[in-house]
């Protein structure tokens, strides 16, 4: 932030120079060199100032902040150069100029089902809409989610057509690709799930919680995770690649508040998924 | 520092990206954690802050905003909650966008959530042709893609064209 200061002080330097400058008219070729330096010394110092004052407060992930802000800098100032030159601003393509860190932050205000819609907006948006943190879930519109009882997301309805679960599966891989979403088993109607096995119930044995992602690429070769917080199923996310096999196992030891009194049930569940390639 | 911020009748001078310079209250500046951060690095207070990304006419919206929240005392949630929601009323979708990135640049959660909220609502239950249109969206999807991807997510379009 003091590099303010020494912008400052290179006004100063700057406008010493200015007046010797005039002093000795045509002989200061070398002085119009030292000047034009500093110009652009000054150019940069500002430049480095403005950075400066976009640093990442988030320490924890300071990377991904910092390339983010890259990226809304880039971007912010390409829309603001644009929206001017452009009269009618109805013309500028809004949403490719915003930095995807507030593209998701909108998703997140979205019903998954919202969410999902936009993947079929443009490309982008097919990567964007896996990104939200903070999915609400629209319950009604999944179909493998069984009221009342304790199932697993992806596979737990006998009347479910094999195609059906693996649209459904496609479209939490693919869409919403939200792996909070795996091994979820819950008794109620509507739950909030927020990030991997906080679920919200009467579950007092969340120990017992098991949950894996094997994935097996080309380049990865087979690798097997235990996601713990938010940011491995980010990890997840980018690791998992076109044509790679996820399997996700879930065991869960639920003590539920039923009608009938308090009863213990487990459920296991393992699923496969091929992601893309598929046509 | 603190004795500085506290200090409400400290002004300083904010200029926009198209050179218009606005003299603001110091705790209306703070409703930015960008500024704020500079405040408290206690380096700029003599001087202009550029914010060479917002221009005039997004930063007077910024700063409107600011000011309405430092002002307000925490007893007036329910005033503030309607002034929001009249402040992007009938908003245009280029005023919007930049307010956006004003916000995000400026650090001003509440503001960027109300914005992104607000862009949301517009895609809400919207067909998606629709939200290309308002958007100006690309497509950069071939038919075949773009049959697919529904193909694949098809629960959520059931009831869209």
């Amino acid at each position: 932030m003091c590099l303010l200061q020494g912008q400052k002080e290179m006004r100063r330097k700057r406008k010493k120079n200015k007046g010797l400058e005039s002093q000795n008219v045509g002989v200061n070729d070398c002085m119009m060199k030292l000047l034009l330096m500093l110009v652009f010394l000054e150019k940069n110092l500002l430049l480095i100032a403005t950075n400066a004052m976009n640093m990442p407060q988030d320490h924890l992930r300071p990377l991904k902040r910092a390339m983010a802000i890259e990226e809304a800098e880039i971007i912010s100032g390409k829309f603001m150069e644009k929206a001017s030159i452009e009269e009618n601003v109805a013309e500028v393509a809004y949403m490719d100029l915003l930095p995807d860190e507030i593209l998701s932050l909108i998703i997140s205000f979205l019903t998954t089902r919202d969410v999902v819609r936009t993947s079929v907006l443009a490309t982008k948006w097919r990567f964007l809409s896996a990104s939200p943190l903070n999915l609400d879930f629209d319950w009604p519109s999944i179909r493998g989610m069984k009221r009342g009882g304790s199932r697993c997301l992806m596979r737990s309805d006998p009347e479910d057509t094999e195609e059906e679960s693996q649209s459904l599966l496609t479209a939490i891989l693919n869409g919403t690709g939200s792996f909070e979403f795996f091994g979820i088993s819950y008794n109620g109607i509507r739950a909030m799930i927020v990030g991997l096995g906080e679920v919200e119930s009467s579950d007092e044995s969340s120990g017992d919680e098991v949950l894996g992602i094997e994935f097996g690429g080309r380049a990865i070769g087979l690798s097997r995770m235990v996601p713990d917080e938010a940011d491995n199923l980010w990890l997840a996310y980018n690791l998992i690649a076109e044509g790679d096999t996820v399997q996700a196992v879930t065991v869960r030891n639920v003590l539920r508040e039923a009608a009938s009194g308090r009863t213990r049930c487990r459920s296991s569940r393992t699923c496969e998924a091929e992601i893309g390639n598929k046509s | 520092m603190a004795s500085s911020i506290e200090n409400n009748n400290e002004k300083l001078t904010l200029k926009s990206s198209d050179g218009e310079e606005f003299l603001v209250e110091k705790h209306v500046a703070l409703q930015s954690t960008l500024l704020q951060n500079m405040l408290d690095s206690d380096c700029s207070s003599a001087d202009v802050i550029p914010l060479p990304k917002i221009d005039a006419r997004t930063l007077a919206l910024v700063l409107g905003y600011c000011k309405k929240h430092a002002d307000a005392s925490s007893s007036k949630q329910g005033e503030l909650n309607s002034f929001d929601s009249e402040f992007l009323k009938d908003m245009d979708m280029g005023a919007l966008f930049n307010l956006v990135l004003a916000a995000n640049f400026m650090e001003i959660k509440g503001l960027l959530d109300i914005a992104a909220q607000k862009i949301a609502d517009t895609i809400k239950d919207k067909p998606h042709q629709e939200v290309r249109e308002i958007f100006h969206v690309e497509n950069d999807y071939t038919p075949e893609e773009e049959a697919a991807v529904r193909e694949e997510n098809r629960w959520a379009f059931e009831g869209f064209p």
